[in-house]
């Protein structure tokens, strides 16, 4: 019983979306729509819980005085520091205030947060062009070769030297055509696998809950 | 006529894939041995959770920035198969398994699995109090969390299986920095490209749905490969026949 309840309860709810998404029918929307709200409903509690289980573990780590610790102290006292303005505003405001320019929220998402991300991301540019140059030591080869060899081509193309027109040609070239082709196989092959998996958890056979 | 035929492409596909599972799981259960082509990512990883058990330390799994809604539920399904083959295997382990991800309503599934597996291998009083990891609520920030969680919580093996992006070359680069064997599974073109330069096995396209298939040896997960692959041709057949149709002009 404690596995049948949970396999027809998911089965259930995932038909009748499905079946709302291609029969027009009123009730069967409104059932969607329902079901819809309470999963949001359950996602933001999902999020206040995630954001107690992510204290816990830190606090956890402090207690035990594990490496890294000092990264806990600060993650913490982040969380708590950033919950207290954020929840003290918003009360103030009568609303929420994380878009409002002038709000302390605001200049903490975009003077840390934000910030933080794009410093991440712009070193993501960094690691992969040191990782396509020591693919060459670690696997050399002809496919390696091929790729370096693309990832200048695509790098060197994007300067606007007339010089280097010829290789923003080639560049755009290998964009539309080989590129594209590429991805769009692989793309279909990931919508094939989705639809697998779909019909695998529709069918009982991919159950992610337990009891 | 082709926008008629599209409305119903997506139910057809999926009353026509559950014949075709249902039809598959039934040839698999009677003793029809699919052959699998290797894939390299499957085949290395009982080793690495050999190295993991052999060297005491932790096996990592990352399920990435996606949840269970939306159109990246696909890719956290495919991952929780991932959790539940390896963690199932990596239990033994003399530290827990560390399982992450920046999606509030996928971590509590994730700590489901886990102590799932452990109450299977009949290890319950071993299981850890935290076992699934909320590292952050973006997919820049999960990288950025997992860049110093891999080395500092002894981690021996990297999986990741999940809707990463590009930022997958930020966790990759941390594994590959203390030479961890890693393998990156996604459903985004960018981070195939990044797991092919950093990590060890990169699992492209469909192969990140294939989990079960090659890790056990269950009917309906062998069933789902075939109907990938029946379903593949169709396509491909489709494919054709319209390249040729639109040659000759009779398509409109």
């Amino acid at each position: 019983m404690k596995t049948i309840i949970p396999t027809v309860v998911a089965i259930g709810a995932a038909l009748i979306i499905l079946l709302s998404m291609f029969i027009p029918n009123p009730t069967l929307f409104t059932v969607r729509q329902t079901l819809v709200d309470w999963a949001v409903v359950l996602a933001a509690l999902a999020v206040l819980l995630g954001v107690l289980n992510l204290l816990i573990v830190h606090t956890r780590r402090l207690e035990q005085g594990e490496r890294g610790a000092a990264y806990s102290l600060l993650t913490v006292i982040a969380v708590v520091f950033t919950l207290g303005i954020g929840v003290a505003e918003s009360i103030g405001a009568d609303g929420p205030v994380l878009y409002e320019a002038t709000s302390m929220t605001n200049v903490l998402f975009r003077g840390i947060v934000s910030a933080s991300l794009a410093s991440l991301a712009a070193l993501v540019m960094i690691f992969l062009v040191a990782a396509a140059v020591r693919l060459m030591r670690t696997r050399p080869g002809g496919w390696s070769l091929l790729f370096l060899g693309v990832v200048v081509v695509g790098l060197v193309g994007w300067i606007p030297l007339a010089a280097l027109r010829p290789l923003g040609a080639l560049r755009d070239w290998l964009m539309q055509v080989p590129a594209a082709a590429g991805s769009r196989g692989i793309l279909l092959g990931v919508a094939l696998g989705v639809l697998v998996i779909g019909v695998r958890f529709l069918m009982g056979a991919e159950r992610p809950y337990t009891d | 006529m082709i926008d008629g035929m599209v409305s119903w492409l997506g139910p057809l596909l999926i009353i026509g894939g559950a014949v075709l599972l249902a039809a598959f799981t039934l040839a698999v259960r009677r003793g029809f041995e699919p052959s699998l082509r290797p894939i390299d990512g499957y085949k290395a990883l009982p080793q690495q959770v050999a190295r993991v058990v052999e060297s005491g330390g932790r096996m990592h799994v990352s399920l990435g920035p996606n949840g269970l809604s939306g159109q990246d539920a696909g890719a956290t399904l495919a991952g929780l198969a991932m959790l539940d083959v390896t963690v199932g295997a990596a239990a033994i382990a003399d530290h827990p398994p560390l399982a992450s991800t920046s999606d509030a309503t996928t971590v509590w599934v994730m700590s489901d699995i886990v102590r799932h597996a452990y109450e299977e291998k009949g290890i319950a009083d071993r299981l850890p109090a935290q076992n699934g990891f909320l590292v952050a609520l973006d997919s820049t920030a999960l990288a950025g969390g997992l860049t110093s969680l891999v080395p500092d919580m002894d981690v021996q093996a990297n999986v990741l299986f999940g809707s990463f992006g590009a930022e997958t070359a930020l966790i990759a680069e941390a594994g590959s920095r203390v030479g961890i064997p890693q393998t990156v599974g996604s459903d985004q073109l960018e981070a195939q490209a990044a797991g092919y330069t950093l990590a060890d096995h990169v699992l492209i396209g469909e192969e990140m749905f294939a989990a079960r298939g090659y890790l056990e040896e269950r009917a309906s997960a062998q069933g789902g490969l075939l109907v990938q692959d029946v379903l593949r041709w169709a396509i491909i057949g489709l494919i054709v026949a319209g390249a040729a149709l639109q040659t000759l002009g009779l398509l409109g």
